[in-house]
């Protein structure tokens, strides 16, 4: 691992000092975690933070799941492939500090599981027979968990290759964001299981197909199971566990290392959320796990949220004006109510704000998104909604 | 549209957050109005419905909530243990067997299974009967979202294939059948008009077909902004031009927010265009509110806006 050398910081853009959680990034992380639940801007925001960080002069990747398909164009991203992409920031017409480089990447997470299958396999032969796996084909998509165990898999490959100051990670679009932290325990205490040892110790021991599962296919617990399941089942789990055998000790082997990368310093999460009732729920249940977890959120972000009208466009005298202004009763009437419905929002924004500033403020910043005017899918867009996050706003 | 409520099961899937659950209850609601005895069934019991509806949380068992409408949680633990009391009849072989360590530990890592349980469960109801008519008219399922959707309704196919013959091919034999018969099952799917979800609605559409999950039903866009009049963006912006100074700074941010409110409501019609190609025609359209939705005179507003539409 590199040493960081002493650095300062260099003003972005005229007069916008970076944020404290800018600097912090980018002082002490190697890796910057983006969850929360679907929709409410993770993709965006870790793009977003891969270009700023590019611009203050790192080497950045951003590892990202599922772009919706106007960033991705702005990103050159347009297909999947496991293979980092530069993109060009010249459209942006200010240059990267020194050094300072964005790369993207798209992971594809069936790709991913697949080369690892190919990594562990102890022979060709193996790798066929699992490929052919019934079992395989359908618990290879089924399994719980393994779209957030690739994305922390894939990490941690790219970490080992030591090409880039800061990964960025955007993670899958769970309903329940902490599936992404429990993934690589849930693969560890899967393996770790003593039932799996029992029966991988008889399938090692006994030779290929052989082994426990089948030879007690006579005791009673299994003819039980047998009844319910009928019987090639159980031989297709023998074979599927059997082929399996060096996979799960090097999917061991990589769960423990990955368990250990999410807790180390140099990682960090920024957990994003919606000024809506369920979004911030999930933020702060998010946010809880992590501290039961001993791990610390560098921030807490609330994106997409409104700014209120001005009184005086909203109140009583505004819909006389409004009227002059418009020249129509129903025009001014239907003015009216948006700007009332627009505020009504805003209302109902800063109370989730404020339930959420309640809680995680003593132990993390949380920092406001504003909407943009239009969705993000240009360097452009991304640098006026990073602009909110990473820089400071002296004015 | 009648028919409608004819179909014995409907299953509501969708994007994780569009409003599945709300589309599913409203549709529940509206059935149940019109004298059909209705059983909402619910696959993710910790957010529940009813926290819109200020009642407490469900559990396995049907309760009668309205007059005609009654409402249950799916649970896969709940499940497992009756589909294997049903299959092995004692309580003490039930004991024996599925209290086993080990047995527990392969029933927890196999996932399909408890998918497989809860759909046997769906299966259960749609045949209970009370007298000679069945119990429920219609089953409601709000179900997860699309991803695990896919999986969860392709499971009695593998185990279709993968069993050679016993109870677990049959029963899944059982689920196919109802699941596959456009009588029986209905698939809805529910959108909102942003990029995500309707690539979802279409990712889910083609599913159905090519795994053979279900036949398609409705398709519900929720959350539509109600457009504004069409001269009101141009004629704010041209008299806010002719405007003096201070009126100019008073209705700045209205006009940015309108025309803003425009813009994002275009952008979303422009991504509804790609549902028609998608075979996604018939859509019913549910209004955006102001706020939230979040008690029960705004779901019955919601289910009243729904049934304007049958
Ligand atoms: N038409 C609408 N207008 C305003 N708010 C809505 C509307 N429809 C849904 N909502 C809001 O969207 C949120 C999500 O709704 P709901 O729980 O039904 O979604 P879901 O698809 O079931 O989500 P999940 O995937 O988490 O189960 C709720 O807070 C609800 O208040
Ligand atoms: N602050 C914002 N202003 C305007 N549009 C935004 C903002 N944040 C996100 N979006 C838009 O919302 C959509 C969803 O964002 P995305 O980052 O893909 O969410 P996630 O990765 O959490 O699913 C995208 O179309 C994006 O352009
Ligand atoms: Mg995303
Ligand atoms: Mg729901």
């Amino acid at each position: 691992m590199s040493t960081t050398p002493a650095f300062t910081v260099p003003p972005l853009v005229a007069g916008k000092p970076p944020s404290d959680l800018f600097k912090r990034i980018l002082r002490d992380k190697r890796v910057v975690v983006a969850c929360g639940s679907g929709g409410v801007g993770k993709t965006t925001t870790s793009a977003a933070l891969g270009l700023f960080a590019a611009l203050a002069g790192k080497r950045v990747l951003v590892l990202t799941i599922d772009p919706a398909r106007r960033l991705a164009n702005a990103l050159g991203l347009e297909e999947f492939g496991n293979s980092a992409r530069a993109v060009s920031l010249a459209e942006l017409g200010f240059e990267p500090q020194p050094g300072g480089s964005l790369s993207a990447m798209m992971l594809d997470m069936k790709q991913t599981f697949d080369d690892m299958v190919a990594d562990y396999a102890a022979h060709p032969g193996d790798l066929e027979r699992i490929r052919q796996n019934r079992l395989y084909r359908s618990m290879s998509q089924a399994l719980a968990g393994i779209q957030e165990y690739m994305a922390v898999a894939k990490l941690y490959t790219v970490l080992q290759t030591n090409a880039y100051d800061l990964i960025v990670l955007d993670t899958p679009p769970t309903s329940h964001a902490l599936d992404f932290l429990d993934a690589p325990r849930r693969f560890v205490d899967f393996l770790d299981h003593d039932a799996l040892q029992w029966l991988l110790k008889s399938t090692a021991t006994a030779g290929k197909l052989s082994f426990r599962l089948l030879d007690v296919g006579s005791s009673y617990m299994m003819k039980t199971i047998g009844r319910l399941s009928g019987v090639d089942i159980l031989r297709e789990i023998g074979e599927f566990v059997s082929s399996f055998y060096p996979l799960f000790l090097g999917f061991k082997d990589r769960s423990d290392k990955i368990a250990q990368l999410l807790v180390s310093r140099d990682l960090g999460f920024v957990v994003v959320s919606a000024p809506t009732q369920p979004q911030i729920d999930e933020a702060l249940f998010f946010h809880r796990k992590l501290l039961h977890e001993g791990l610390r959120a560098l921030s807490v972000l609330v994106n997409r949220l409104h700014r209120a009208l001005p009184e005086d466009a909203v109140d009583a005298s505004a819909t006389t004006a409004l009227q002059t202004l418009l020249g129509d009763p129903a025009l001014a009437a239907a003015a009216m109510q948006a700007g009332a419905d627009h505020n009504a929002l805003v209302t109902a924004e800063q109370v989730e704000l404020r339930r959420l500033k309640g809680e995680v403020e003593v132990h993390a910043p949380v920092c406001g998104v504003y909407e943009l005017d239009e969705d993000v899918h240009s360097l452009q867009g991304l640098f006026a909604m990073g602009e909110q996050i990473f820089l400071r706003d002296d004015r | 549209m009648e028919r409608l409520f004819d179909t014995r099961v409907r299953i509501v899937t969708g994007k994780g957050g569009v409003g599945k659950s709300l589309v599913a209850l409203s549709l529940a609601i509206v059935a149940a109005r019109r004298g059909k005895r209705v059983l909402f069934l619910e696959t993710n019991p910790p957010e529940s419905v009813t926290r819109f509806l200020g009642k407490p949380k469900l559990d396995g068992e049907p309760r009668l909530v309205y007059e005609n409408l009654w409402m249950a949680g799916l649970i896969p633990s709940e499940a497992i243990r009756e589909y294997a009391l049903m299959t092995l009849k004692f309580k003490a072989l039930y004991n024996a067997v599925f209290e086993n360590r080990i047995v527990r530990y392969f029933l927890r890592a196999v996932p399909s299974l408890s998918e497989f349980v809860l759909l046997g469960k769906l299966w259960f109801h749609e045949g209970e009967r009370s007298g000679d008519a069945p119990k429920y008219d219609l089953i409601v399922v709000d179900a997860p979202a699309t991803g695990h959707l896919i999986s969860w309704l392709r499971v009695p196919h593998v185990f279709d294939e993968m069993m050679p013959t016993g109870p677990l091919k049959k029963s899944a034999r059982d689920m196919l059948d109802m699941l596959l018969d456009p009588k029986r099952t209905k698939l809805d799917i529910v959108t909102v008009p942003e990029e995500m979800p309707v690539n979802e609605a279409i990712e889910i559409a083609h599913a159905a077909m090519q795994h053979r999950l279900a036949t398609r039903g409705l398709t519900f866009i929720n959350r539509i902004l109600p457009p504004l009049p069409d001269a009101l963006v141009a004629t704010l912006h041209a008299g806010l031009a002719g405007a003096d100074g201070a009126t100019q700074k008073r209705f700045a941010a209205l006009e940015r927010t309108v025309a803003t409110r425009e813009h994002w409501r275009q952008l979303g019609e422009e991504y509804l265009q790609r549902l028609p190609a998608a075979d996604l025609k018939r859509a019913i359209r549910l209004a955006k509110r102001a706020v939230p939705i979040a008690d029960e005179a705004a779901v019955m507003a919601l289910a009243a806006e729904l049934e304007a539409q049958l």
